[in-house]
C-alpha cells in the first residue's frame, strides 16, 4: 500500500511537471543572407551588415517559446539597421530573469538608444523592467500583450507602442481596451505611415491592430494552444509588425 | 503522432524505474538533488554562463563498495527544457567521498515534438552529515550534453558544464 501511494504521487509530480516544462519549437532556421547572426547562452544579436547600428532592440519572447521563433519577425527590424537582441532566458520565462535586459546594456556599450519589447509574457516581463529602471529605455513595444496594474507605466514619461491582432484570443482586443489605463494615453493609428505626420505633447501609446492576425503568428511556432485562427499569412503579419515597429523607432523622438 | 510517441516512452520508462523502486530490497536508497550548472564551453566556444537549474531523483543500490544509480533528471538547458534518465555507477572512497560516471538519456521538451538528448558525466560527492537513516552532502560534476537535432533550430546544441549540487539521500 505504502509502494502503491509512493507511485501515485510521484507519477502525479512527474505528469505535473511534465505538463508544464514543454515549449513550443520554432521552425528550422533559415536566417537571411543579409544579417549578422551571431548567437551566445544569453541572447541571439541580429544586426545589418551595411550599417554600425546605435540603436538597440530588446526583445523577451513570450512565455514557454524557444527565442529562435522570433528571428524570423526581427530579421526585417534588424534590416533597417537596428541591432536587435532576442534575449534567452532559463525554461523559456523572462520573468525568471528580469536582470538580463540590464546586462545585455552593459555588455554593448555602443549602443545610445536602446527601446524594448516582447511578446505576450515577455511584454509582461518588458514591462517589469521598464517600471524598474523608466530610464534606460526610449521607448516600450508590446506584442500580443496588454499593460498590467502591477508595473503601471500610465505616468512614464515615454512612448510606447502595442500591436495587437484581430484573432488573438490570448490577449483579446477587449482585453488591449480594458487595461489601456496602465499605459500613457492611447492614440490609434490605422496605418504604420501614421506615424509619419503624428504630433504630440505629451507620451503616448500608439496602437495598431493587425487585421486578421492571431496571437502565435507574432512569432514563428507554428499554432498555440486557445488562440484564434488567422486570416492572413505569418509572413504578412510579420511584414506589418516589422514596418511598425521600424516607423515608431525611427519616428519617435520626434513625435 | 511522433510527440505521443516519445512522451509515451519517457512515461513508460518512469513508470518501469517507480515500479522497480517500489520493490523493498536491502541497502536501497532514494536520493533528491538539486543541481545549478555552470556553463563552461558551447559548440566549440570557452565561455562562462548560466546552464540552468536541475531536479532529479534517483534510486541508489548499495552493493560493497560500489554504488548504482537510476533516476530521471528534469533541468533547463540551452534548448529549454530537457527530463532524462540516468544511468551512474561510483565508487566509495572511504566514508563520506564517492567518486562516479553517469550517462543520461532523454528529452528535449517541446509541444510540436520532442527532441533526444544525451549526457555523459563525471561525478564527485562529499557527504556533510551523516545520520542513522539519512545523508547530506554535496555534489561536483563535469558533463557533457548534446541535442543533435536542435541544430536545425539555433546553433549551440552541446555543452560542457559544471553542475553544482545539494543532494539528500535517505
Amino acid at each position: 500500500m505504502e509502494a502503491l501511494k509512493r507511485i501515485v504521487f510521484y507519477s502525479s509530480l512527474i505528469i505535473m511537471l511534465l505538463s508544464y516544462s514543454c515549449s513550443y519549437l520554432p521552425s528550422e532556421n533559415d536566417v537571411s543572407e543579409n544579417i549578422i547572426y551571431v548567437e551566445t547562452p544569453e541572447y541571439i544579436m541580429l544586426t545589418s551588415p551595411d550599417t554600425s547600428s546605435t540603436t538597440g532592440l530588446i526583445f523577451l519572447p513570450g512565455g514557454f517559446v524557444d527565442a529562435h521563433a522570433y528571428v524570423s519577425l526581427m530579421e526585417k527590424v534588424a534590416q533597417e539597421g537596428i541591432c536587435v537582441i532576442i534575449a534567452k532566458f532559463p525554461a523559456n520565462l523572462a520573468l525568471l530573469e528580469l536582470s538580463k535586459p540590464l546586462s545585455i546594456i552593459e555588455e554593448l556599450p555602443d549602443i545610445d538608444d536602446w527601446y524594448i519589447s516582447g511578446h505576450s509574457l515577455g511584454g509582461i516581463a518588458a514591462q517589469s523592467v521598464v517600471s524598474n529602471h523608466p530610464d534606460e529605455f526610449n521607448g516600450l513595444i508590446f506584442l500580443g500583450v496588454y499593460p498590467t496594474e502591477s508595473y503601471d507605466l500610465s505616468d512614464w514619461n515615454k512612448n510606447m507602442l502595442s500591436i495587437y491582432a484581430e484573432n488573438d484570443m490570448l490577449s483579446t482586443v477587449e482585453e488591449i481596451e480594458d487595461n489601456k489605463q496602465f499605459a500613457p494615453p492611447g492614440i490609434y493609428i490605422d496605418q504604420p505611415d501614421d506615424m509619419d505626420t503624428l504630433q504630440v505633447d505629451h507620451p503616448v501609446t500608439i496602437y495598431y491592430l493587425i487585421q486578421g492576425g492571431n496571437h502565435a503568428q507574432f512569432g514563428d511556432y507554428g499554432s498555440q494552444e486557445g488562440d484564434g485562427i488567422a486570416t492572413i499569412s505569418k509572413d504578412l503579419q510579420h511584414d506589418q509588425v516589422s514596418s511598425t515597429i521600424i516607423k515608431f523607432m525611427r519616428n519617435n523622438e520626434s513625435f | 503522432m511522433k510527440v505521443f510517441n516519445s512522451r509515451l516512452l519517457i512515461l513508460a520508462g518512469l513508470t518501469i524505474f517507480l515500479l522497480f523502486g517500489a520493490v523493498k530490497l536491502n541497502a536501497q536508497h532514494i536520493q533528491i538533488s538539486a543541481n545549478y550548472a555552470q556553463g563552461l564551453r558551447y559548440n566549440n566556444n570557452w565561455d562562462l554562463f548560466n546552464g540552468g537549474a536541475e531536479l532529479s531523483a534517483d534510486y541508489i543500490f548499495d552493493s560493497n563498495d560500489l554504488l548504482f544509480n537510476s533516476g530521471f533528471d528534469l533541468r533547463t538547458i540551452q534548448w529549454g527544457n530537457q527530463l532524462s534518465i540516468s544511468l551512474g555507477i561510483a565508487k566509495k572512497n572511504g566514508d563520506r567521498f564517492e567518486l562516479g560516471a553517469e550517462i543520461q538519456n532523454g528529452l528535449a521538451l517541446f509541444y510540436q515534438r520532442s527532441l533526444y538528448v544525451l549526457g555523459v558525466s563525471i561525478k564527485g560527492s562529499y557527504s556533510l552529515l551523516k545520520m542513522e537513516k539519512m545523508n547530506m552532502g554535496i555534489s561536483l560534476e563535469a558533463r557533457y550534453s548534446n541535442c543533435p537535432a536542435y541544430k536545425a533550430y539555433g546553433q549551440i546544441y552541446h555543452v560542457v558544464e559544471i553542475p553544482i549540487g545539494l543532494y539528500i539521500r535517505f
